[in-house]
């Protein structure tokens, strides 16, 4: 919520870094707003940020929505209140759209975006069946009926 | 998408329509699938399902859905660690991998009703990790023995928690906390809600970094020790709590009160806070910032004290000197508003200003006078709290427009733009 700025310098120019998406797009973002991915940051650190990054686990569709979230929570004096009112909005997609965004914040290591996306999948399946987290999570590897059984008996406090 | 779906459809007759589909669209739509709820929402593949039937249609979804959850265990891990501990422990049905799985969730959050629910005994028994990060605990009962609260406290501080959440729901106000807390140089994180601090002698908090207290009664004297206590804390919230007199730290960077029972002059002696909130209601007496020097933000929105103190309180909301950024509430800009012969006062560095208005009691008249106070400012943001509660008095004319906004620049020569909500729509002024 704090945050500095200085009154008495002229503003300086606001220094930019270009990422490429896996299909080829490019975006531009201010470097105080990539300064939020910890993998961007690291590449910053080390000069690697003069050329547009090649992102190649990210596609162009879900770059712009990380760059858009990454400059919204770099923005200044937005009260705490109203950038919680935007997350839930950001949030507010399919469950195959936020696992694309904690994929792409998981690679880019920018934990406000993976903690909001996997907090939103975590309430998706609160009081789902086993079979349909399964299926979600793509668990392959499942017991059979009786083994279920078996261990459904085993924990039976935890479904009482 | 649903331009894409009716193009093919008019394509073919309808038997085979799903092989015909690109296969982007077929994972699309099947990716709804497992999820009962959501399916219902998503007409459109609904609308595809029903024409070729629910057994057709599962087979196929179990053959697309094999290859579509792209996160690895750990970022599923990571997603089950946001659900509250009952539904981790049922992730052991799930598969082998996932059996001995919630033993090693590093966060425990327990809600719990029921003094005779034995859930959280059997998984503090079965947990399997040295190591606590998070621990949450939720009472919504009041028969529980403080003994067992204790107990389940007690596990979270000898593992090592650092963040740690007690909400009593007002249930257990005889309930002291643990002795035990009030040394845990773990905790990093404390959210206290509805307990009561037992007498203590002592505070370390050595790693404290955020602190909330709800609900609670807070004597100075225990607010001092915990303050003193805590050397690094940079966050504190406190809300309805009684009987604070001072706020005194060196570390702390953001405060924020809400509805505190303010029944004595309060002192903020602060010499790094950066952000300031103080909202709500009960504060009968003055706030006063003795030390702040650091203020950047500060949020005055709250009511009282009485009117009678308005030319106390005046110089109270005048007190964040070197804030750039200010937001009063609708009781406060009634009386910044208000005409005080003896105050002469100034917010010289405050760069942007919002102001929540109460339309009933808004004109642009005494604001205007009142930017004459706040000589450096750039930005003026006006909102009104219920926009259906407008008054047509408000409705501004052409001649007024233009004569507002000159008025608004003769008293601040800085103003660069000025957005009011809630009138008719948003209004707009830009100086450039």
């Amino acid at each position: 919520m704090s945050s500095s700025s200085s009154s008495s310098l002229p503003p300086c120019p606001k220094k930019m870094i270009t990422l490429k998406s896996s299909d080829g797009e490019t975006f531009q973002i201010e470097e105080t707003a990539a300064l939020q991915s910890k993998t961007l940051e690291n590449m910053i650190d080390e000069n690697c940020a003069s050329t547009p990054i090649p992102l190649r686990s990210i596609n162009g569709k879900i770059l712009a929505k990380v760059v858009e979230f990454c400059n919204k929570h770099a923005e200044v004096g937005v009260d705490a209140e109203s950038l919680h009112a935007w997350d839930a909005e950001f949030v507010n997609v399919e469950y195959t759209t936020l696992f694309d965004y904690i994929l792409a914040a998981n690679f880019l290591e920018i934990p406000t975006l993976l903690d909001l996306a996997s907090g939103v999948v975590g309430d998706m399946i609160k009081g789902k069946t086993p079979d349909e987290i399964r299926k979600m999570f793509n668990i392959n590897d499942a017991f059979s009926p009786e083994e279920e059984e078996e261990v459904r008996r085993a924990n039976q406090w935890a479904f009482e | 998408m649903a331009g894409t779906l009716k193009q093919t459809r008019s394509q073919k007759d309808d038997e085979d329509y799903i092989s015909l589909l690109p296969d982007g669209i077929i994972h699309h739509f099947f990716s709804f699938l497992c999820m009962r709820d959501i399916v219902k929402t998503c007409v459109s593949s609904i609308r595809v399902m029903t024409l070729h039937g629910w057994g057709k249609v599962r087979k196929f979804h179990l053959d697309i859905n094999s290859e579509h959850c792209p996160l690895n265990d750990d970022l599923i891990e990571h997603i089950f660690s946001f659900l509250p501990t009952r539904d981790v422990v049922k992730t052991c049905v799930l598969s082998s991998r996932w059996r001995s799985y919630w033993p090693t969730v590093l966060d425990l959050r327990f809600s719990v009703s029921s003094p005779h629910d034995s859930f959280v005994d059997r998984v503090l028994k079965l947990y399997g990790r040295s190591k606590v990060r998070k621990f949450h605990l939720d009472i919504n009962s009041k028969s529980f023995c403080p003994s067992k609260i204790d107990s389940w406290v007690g596990f979270a501080i000898d593992h090592q928690v650092e963040e740690l959440l007690l909400d009593f729901n007002i249930w257990c106000v005889d309930c002291p906390l643990s002795p035990l807390l009030y040394n845990c140089s773990s905790l990093t994180n404390l959210r206290l809600s509805g307990c009561c601090f037992p007498f203590i002698e002592n505070i370390s908090w050595s790693s404290l970094q955020s602190l909330s207290i709800h609900d609670m009664d807070v004597s100075d004297d225990l607010l001092r020790k915990i303050l003193m206590g805590s050397p690094v804390l940079e966050y504190l919230n406190l809300e309805r709590c009684w009987g604070i007199k001072g706020i005194r730290s060196t570390s702390l960077k953001e405060l924020v009160i809400e509805s505190i029972g303010v029944e004595f002059p309060l002192h903020i002696s602060t010499p790094q806070l950066l952000s300031l909130s103080v909202r709500g209601f009960y504060f009968d007496k003055i706030i006063s910032i003795v030390e702040a020097p650091s203020l950047l933000e500060a949020e005055l929105d709250f009511d009282g004290p009485i009117r009678s103190d308005f030319c106390q309180l005046k110089k109270m909301l005048f007190q964040p000197q070197n804030a750039t950024r200010v937001l009063f509430g609708p009781s406060c800009v009634q009386v910044m508003c208000a005409q005080i012969e003896d105050v002469q006062v100034s917010l010289p560095n405050c760069k942007s200003l919002t102001l929540h208005v109460a339309i009933p009691e808004f004109s642009f008249s005494p604001i205007a006078n009142m930017l004459a106070t706040i000589p450096n400012l750039e930005k003026l943001n006006i909102s009104d709290l219920d926009s259906y509660n407008f008054d047509d008095s408000c409705n501004l004319d052409h001649t007024s427009y233009w004569h507002i906004k000159k008025k608004f620049k003769h008293r601040a020569r800085h103003l660069k733009n000025v957005e009011i909500f809630g009138f008719h729509g948003c209004l707009r002024f830009n100086y450039e």
